[in-house]
């Protein structure tokens, strides 16, 4: 008899197993590169920008006609780079600020039928049941940090304005705790941030700006690319390498060979390809096993 | 020699397994009502949606429903089983024939003795599925019917009908005695000692697919993406925190309930009609109305089942074991008004998203609880409108009483 018993917690984590494998220190993580004043800098801009891309309202219209949105654009983007602060002077609000309500209602607005999509799941490959797991993904990065989408703003999680709207309060936290000299959250908070980027906007964000200019020529085409130079500045200062997204996100299906020569067309009455000349296997019932059998 | 080695109280006697006797503090357990299923497969894309969605995992369906006697996922996944183990005997409540870990008289109890992925064949009664073939086919079978061929001015006049079908949905039984743990070469398979829930270990598991064998219900699936064998995990970030798995809370049908079920010895015998009750212990224990899915394999499945009345004894008999019978005539007890307990308890089920630890009945209202709090209320008669006859209203409210 062994003396290994089924009830218990994962095997891989019982002390009498550990010695199988060669247990590797944790390794001690580098304090990443950044100053407080360039992490406000950023969550600054970050915020900005997720106020941007939201359905303009009478505050918004308020801060882009008295040019405060525009001066903290510039402001804010000039403490982080000089590709970013460039981007961020070519951004200029029109004068007559109905026009932002009326050309973000024609972008992203439903009333005119949507012409560029500011959520996530539009531009991944593959088919809804698989990409629907990203935006839970998304949800568990704001649910970590104490976050949840309000229940004023309608929109889902993936949409852009929340994603900037979350990288916005990382790097804030991370200015906080730099402050604080928590060397361990600054690492912690950047990291999120990093994998949050890698595995999300990092991934989309180029395609979004190219649909974005390919339809407008004012406003928000200068805002996606403010969220562009942004958004590669920092892929850089992280080293990160998303998996960019294809041109086309067309739907790929999944691997074919698990459907057999019959393919997808026919994948449950049992007949392959051939046609149903021969007898289905196993389309019997349990009539022949032991007393209680139905014959 | 041979030396029975744990107490299977479905069986009414000790059998064979690999390892010790060892049960959790309490196991998590369901009930599905047969007769109240459609086969409208939301519990599968339920399952499907948040488990088994991605690469590797398209033969998948921790849960799935099919039609029986005909269907079957992978193909024939019972009958194999059933055909390797020979004849299965009851002596009343106990079963005399061999469990699929005494099939092939191997001695447990030697130290040395272990299912391998090279001795497991002559070990363990059962098959391999075949990747390609057994699982390609989900809905092989479907409302295939059994039984005499039909005539034209048939009608049915007995409970069980010449010509049947039912609708059997299936998952992880998170058996006490689980073959896919006691199978597993590496011990990578475990069952949590505070829920009962059977999980792989995937940083244990080393893909040896023994697993996929002996479990005799066929619910350990390999995934060929990330090379490891995987399961239904019982959606237990959801009953942690006291609510019901996916496929429980999106069931239409309000077919199935979930709670925790004890051992006879310990199960909660109060009476329902005065203080709250166990519903698990009530069900399967006390009113043995629910009875486990081919208890004979030996794993003492926490799954149980309240038989659908159109089936052929004999075939039910050989899916449930001895108490079909009984069953059914409780079950009748409730039409005719008998057992208001569970009439209380059946209309409870799916109505509410939380597990059921207690229920009561107090006047002609059922009350579920989730570890003291009340999570559910229903009555245990639907109140029905009574409108007046024809003849004593006037013809204008005749008529919209009858577009309504």
């Amino acid at each position: 008899m062994s003396e290994f018993t089924i009830l218990g917690g994962p095997p891989s984590e019982r002390s009498n197993r550990t010695d199988d494998h060669d247990a590797e220190p944790e390794p001690t993580r580098e304090l990443p590169p950044g100053d407080p004043e360039t992490a406000t800098a950023r969550g600054r801009l970050y915020s900005l920008l997720a106020l941007g891309f939201a359905r303009p309202d009478d505050d918004f219209e308020r801060l882009l006609e008295n040019g405060e949105y525009a001066a903290g654009l510039v402001d804010a983007a000039t403490a982080v780079d000089g590709a970013v602060a460039d981007a961020a002077t070519a951004v200029e609000p029109p004068a007559d600020t109905d026009q932002v309500t009326r050309q973000w209602a024609s972008l992203f607005g439903v009333e005119e039928g949507r012409s560029v999509s500011p959520y996530e799941l539009t531009y991944l490959p593959g088919p809804l049941l698989t990409t629907v797991r990203q935006l839970a993904d998304i949800r568990g990065f704001y649910d970590a940090f104490g976050l949840d989408v309000g229940e004023a703003m309608p929109y889902r999680g993936d949409h852009v304005c929340y994603l900037t709207e979350f990288l916005g309060h990382c790097c804030l936290r991370e200015a906080r705790l730099r402050r604080r000299g928590d060397d361990e959250g600054v690492a912690t908070v950047v990291d999120a941030r990093g994998s949050f980027l890698e595995d999300h906007l990092g991934r989309w964000f180029w395609r979004f700006a190219d649909e974005v200019s390919a339809r407008d020529d004012g406003f928000y085409a200068s805002l996606a690319d403010l969220l562009a130079a942004l958004v590669e500045d920092e892929l850089e200062t992280l080293s990160l390498e998303p998996e960019w997204v294809p041109d086309d996100p067309g739907v790929t299906e999944w691997s074919e060979d698990v459907f057999g020569d019959a393919g997808r067309g026919c994948g449950g009455c049992g007949a392959d390809a051939a046609g149903l000349d021969e007898p289905t296997p196993g389309s019997q019932p349990n009539a022949s096993s032991g007393d209680a059998s139905l014959e | 020699m041979i030396v029975p080695q744990v107490d299977n109280w479905q069986l009414n006697r000790e059998v064979e397994f690999p390892y010790e006797e060892a049960r959790p503090e309490r196991q998590w357990a369901a009930m599905f009502d047969l007769n109240k299923c459609i086969e409208c497969q939301t519990c599968t894309l339920a399952c499907k949606t948040t488990w088994t969605h991605e690469e590797g995992q398209e033969h998948m369906f921790w849960n799935n429903v099919e039609t029986k006697p005909y269907g079957g996922h992978p193909v024939g996944w019972d009958k194999r089983t059933l055909e390797d183990m020979g004849a299965m005997e009851w002596d009343g409540d106990t079963y005399e024939g061999d469990t699929i870990f005494e099939t092939e008289d191997v001695d447990w109890d030697d130290p040395d003795t272990h299912p391998t992925e090279e001795n497991i064949n002559d070990d363990v009664a059962g098959f391999m599925p075949d990747i390609q073939d057994d699982w390609r086919y989900p809905n092989l079978g479907e409302d295939e019917s059994a039984g005499e061929g039909m005539e034209p001015d048939m009608h049915f006049d007995d409970d069980t009908h010449p010509i049947w079908f039912f609708y059997l949905p299936r998952i992880c039984n998170h058996c006490t005695y689980a073959g896919c743990a006691g199978g597993c070469p590496v011990q990578a398979i475990y069952k949590r000692p505070e829920d009962g829930v059977v999980l792989i270990d995937r940083e244990e598991c080393e893909a040896r697919l023994v697993c996929n064998e002996t479990c005799p219900y066929k619910k350990a699936q390999f995934n060929p993406a990330e090379n490891i064998s995987q399961k239904c995990v019982g959606c237990y970030p959801k009953t942690e925190d006291g609510r019901a798995p996916q496929c429980f809370e999106t069931c239409l049908g309000k077919i199935r309930l979930h709670g925790y079920i004890n051992t006879p010895e310990e199960a909660d015998d109060s009476d329902p009609m005065e203080e709250p009750t166990n519903p698990m212990d009530f069900l399967v224990h006390r009113k043995e109305i629910a009875l486990p899915l081919y208890p004979q394999f030996g794993l003492e499945p926490n799954v149980y089942y309240i038989p659908p009345t159109t089936a052929p004894i004999d075939y039910l008999e050989q899916l449930f074991g001895p108490g079909v019978e009984d069953a059914f005539e409780t079950y009748r007890g409730i039409g005719d008004g008998d057992e208001p307990a569970l009439e209380g308890l059946l209309n409870l089920m799916g109505s509410t998203e939380w597990s059921l630890t207690e229920f009561e009945v107090d006047g002609d209202e059922a009350i579920g609880y989730y570890e003291g709090d009340e999570v559910g209320r229903v009555p245990i008669t639907e109140p029905q409108a009574e409108r007046d006859r024809v003849e004593e209203v006037d013809g204008q409210e005749v008529y919209r009483l009858d577009i309504t």
